[in-house]
């Protein structure tokens, strides 16, 4: 899925220090004007320190610290989500670039365990909400706590013991793309991975969390995703994935590694989320197609998740009230392409506009198994780093 | 008895000052190790010995589960082998580079050179790792000068992009680490006494016999030392082969990186540095064994 993405406030210390005299100090003024230094530099430094930890966290009354997908993700949701959520409610926004949830929840199960909260609110994948309860990082809210997720699919939102963990941001879909300059033809299938005369011209997603390629490696090359259950299955799954390995000339965590590449022919080919490289072709010019997949694009979504050691959960529930409008995610498609987390009967979407954002639709996409890149963490991890370090 | 008054450090010695002040000023360094250092260190080894909670974070516990995984794995073992190539190549190419060039910035009789030389060669750590690990990625790229100047002297038959690579990484961290190694070298070069060597010519040595034999072994001491300070900080590199390679360039500081920051599994990230900081306890030990060798030889 289009994997996650990636105020405190600074503490304004006041500058308490007060003017040395310079050269007419006697002895006893300069060791005074030296303590005075010390002291200073002590205030200083626990300020700093102060800063560093995050202490205080989120954003005071009145704003909202949101961290989402960088680059023209966070550009377009600006635009098209926080500007006028500013506007109608005067909250402001302060949006943040995020990586993946594999970068995001290691460094926010940390802040969060020491009581801070570097962020109020932020877009989430499923493993990365998954991972977030077993460590007990998310605010739960009571499941009738939002009016507008009647609006919302009830598959793109996240309960655990009765509580409303996350609500549906949107959903994306990771596809085949390629740039039409410089790549002779386009890809219309993933067995195209396995081709060996793409040697060394394609870019691959990485970890095995970001791009779920064990599923599509299931589902396009072997019987079935039902393989991912067992640890059999498993290991055969990533036998088979090894296959992938010469045609890699890049594995990239963050996509902006990729996507100048792919706009410039440096790297012509290989799998990428269908509404950047959208964004990248319209509003950028450049030459990259994205072609959704003869088995199906890969499905991902996010959800809308609190730290619990937020304490604006108020201002939170507004943007997710907001954001979960009918016509705010009609406008974000339209703009970002990524799919809407309204139920259909609710958007004002056309046909042509569906189609741009979705292809043939999520019926068609390959929905990644996101239990086992939690449950089975370590193992695939360990298999996956065999198989982009050793090529095994 | 007499009526002389004592003296201050008299005094001091009489009120048994001296001996607690003593206690206070060993006691500053103690502490700034034990808090710094030891604590630390200390806490990576009690951290190595947690469990991860698979999908979750950690908990406390006390097992060695997280080292037998290390030990049976082919691939951070092969890392822990890659790695230590990796910096043996680093330190070795630095050496045969800088070596030459310490010599030659030692030799130069004008100070002023001397020391115009070498501000240009510390300039170059004057900015972040990163930012020369990108600057290569930029060099090395398929329409920057390296491959287009490769491409026109035959070298390469088009220009295509270097990097990411195991001959881009070593060229950066070459770039990197060389200055270490180079200032290391010249202090060494420059202790050496001129009439030593003035004394092997007149006596009839070649430059290259006087070289090999009063040259090299008298600064053995800044050749194990360059090549110590390079080969340690070289195994702890972590930013060039996220830069300048794909993940089979990818070294041990950058898995231990991975399973902090990506796995979230902080117990094995603790022990795969514990494992590591063995590793260079070790090349430190045999270094200061050389180390040794050397002053024995000197006197």
């Amino acid at each position: 899925m289009n994997e996650m993405r990636e105020s405190s406030e600074k503490d304004r210390h006041q500058d308490s220090t007060e003017s040395i005299r310079g050269d007419t100090v006697g002895e006893a003024d300069s060791w005074r004007s030296r303590r005075q230094i010390l002291a200073t530099t002590a205030a200083g430094t626990g300020t700093a320190l102060a800063g560093c930890s995050g202490a205080g966290g989120g954003s005071g009354p009145g704003s909202l610290t949101v961290s989402v997908f960088g680059g023209a993700f966070k550009d377009i949701l600006d635009e098209t989500l926080f500007a006028p959520f500013e506007e109608e409610t005067e909250i402001t926004v302060q949006s943040e670039a995020q990586g993946g949830a594999a970068d995001v929840i290691p460094n926010l199960e940390g802040a969060v365990r020491n009581g801070n909260a570097p962020v109020d609110l932020l877009i989430m994948t499923v493993p990365g909400v998954l991972r977030g309860i077993n460590s007990d990082l998310w605010h739960r809210w009571a499941s009738d706590e939002f009016e507008n997720t009647q609006f919302i699919e009830d598959d793109l939102m996240t309960h655990d013991d009765g509580d409303l963990i996350g609500v549906g941001s949107m959903g994306w879909f990771i596809n085949l793309v390629h740039n039409t300059e410089e790549f002779g033809g386009s890809l219309t299938s993933w067995n195209s991975l396995w081709d060996s005369q793409y040697e060394e011209q394609l870019a691959m997603m990485s970890p095995a969390v970001t791009g779920f390629l064990p599923d599509i490696t299931a589902e396009v090359r072997l019987n079935g995703q039902d393989l991912l259950d067992t640890e059999d299955g498993i290991r055969e799954v990533f036998e088979e994935l090894s296959g992938i390995v010469p045609q890699s000339a890049l594995w990239y965590t963050n996509e902006a590694n990729f996507q100048s590449r792919l706009a410039s022919g440096e790297i012509p080919a290989g799998m990428l989320y269908h509404d950047i490289t959208r964004v990248l072709r319209v509003s950028q010019d450049a030459p990259v197609q994205s072609t959704f997949p003869d088995e199906g694009s890969v499905l991902g979504s996010g959800r809308w998740v609190s730290p619990r050691t937020t304490e604006n959960t108020e201002a939170a529930k507004q943007l997710i009230e907001y954001a979960s409008r009918p016509e705010t995610q009609d406008r974000i498609t339209r703009e970002l392409f990524t799919f809407p987390a309204i139920e259909e009967q609710h958007s004002s979407l056309n046909d042509e506009e569906y189609a741009r954002a979705a292809g043939p639709g999520i019926e068609e996409a390959i929905i990644p198994s996101f239990e086992l890149y939690v449950e089975q963490e370590q193992l695939v991890n360990q298999l996956w780093n065999e198989l982009i370090v050793q090529g095994q | 008895m007499s009526t002389e008054e004592p003296t201050l450090g008299e005094s001091i010695i009489e009120n048994d000052i001296w001996p607690r002040t003593k206690y206070l000023i060993v006691s500053y360094p103690a502490a700034v190790l034990a808090l710094f250092f030891v604590l630390p260190l200390l806490l990576l080894v009690v951290v190595s010995t947690f469990e991860n909670i698979e999908g979750g974070f950690f908990q406390p516990a006390f097992t060695f589960e997280n080292y037998v995984r290390f030990f049976g794995s082919d691939l951070f073992q092969g890392r822990m082998i890659y790695t230590l190539q990796v910096a043996g190549l680093t330190t070795a190419s630095c050496l045969v580079i800088g070596y030459p060039l310490a010599y030659y910035i030692a030799s130069l009789d004008s100070e002023l050179w001397r020391r115009v030389y070498l501000s240009i060669i510390i300039s170059s750590l004057f900015l972040t790792f990163i930012i020369r690990a990108f600057a290569w990625q930029v060099l090395l790229s398929s329409d920057s000068i390296v491959p287009t100047v490769a491409s026109s002297l035959g070298i390469l038959q088009e220009p295509v992009a270097l990097v990411p690579s195991y001959m881009a990484l070593i060229v950066g961290m070459v770039y990197v680490f060389l200055p270490f190694m180079v200032l290391t070298l010249y202090t060494s070069i420059r202790e050496v006494d001129d009439s030593l060597q003035e004394a092997s010519r007149s006596l009839g040595a070649m430059p290259l016999t006087t070289f090999r034999n009063v040259t090299l072994p008298l600064t053995k001491g800044g050749i194990v030392s360059g090549s110590m300070l390079v080969f340690v900080l070289s195994l702890g590199v972590y930013v060039l082969p996220r830069i300048l390679g794909n993940p089979p360039q990818w070294t041990l500081a950058v898995l231990i990186g991975n399973q902090v920051g990506v796995e979230g599994n902080i117990p094995y990230g603790a022990t795969i540095s514990i494992v590591l900081l063995l590793v260079v306890g070790a090349i430190l030990a045999v270094g200061w064994y050389l180390l040794g060798g050397e002053r024995r030889v000197s006197i």
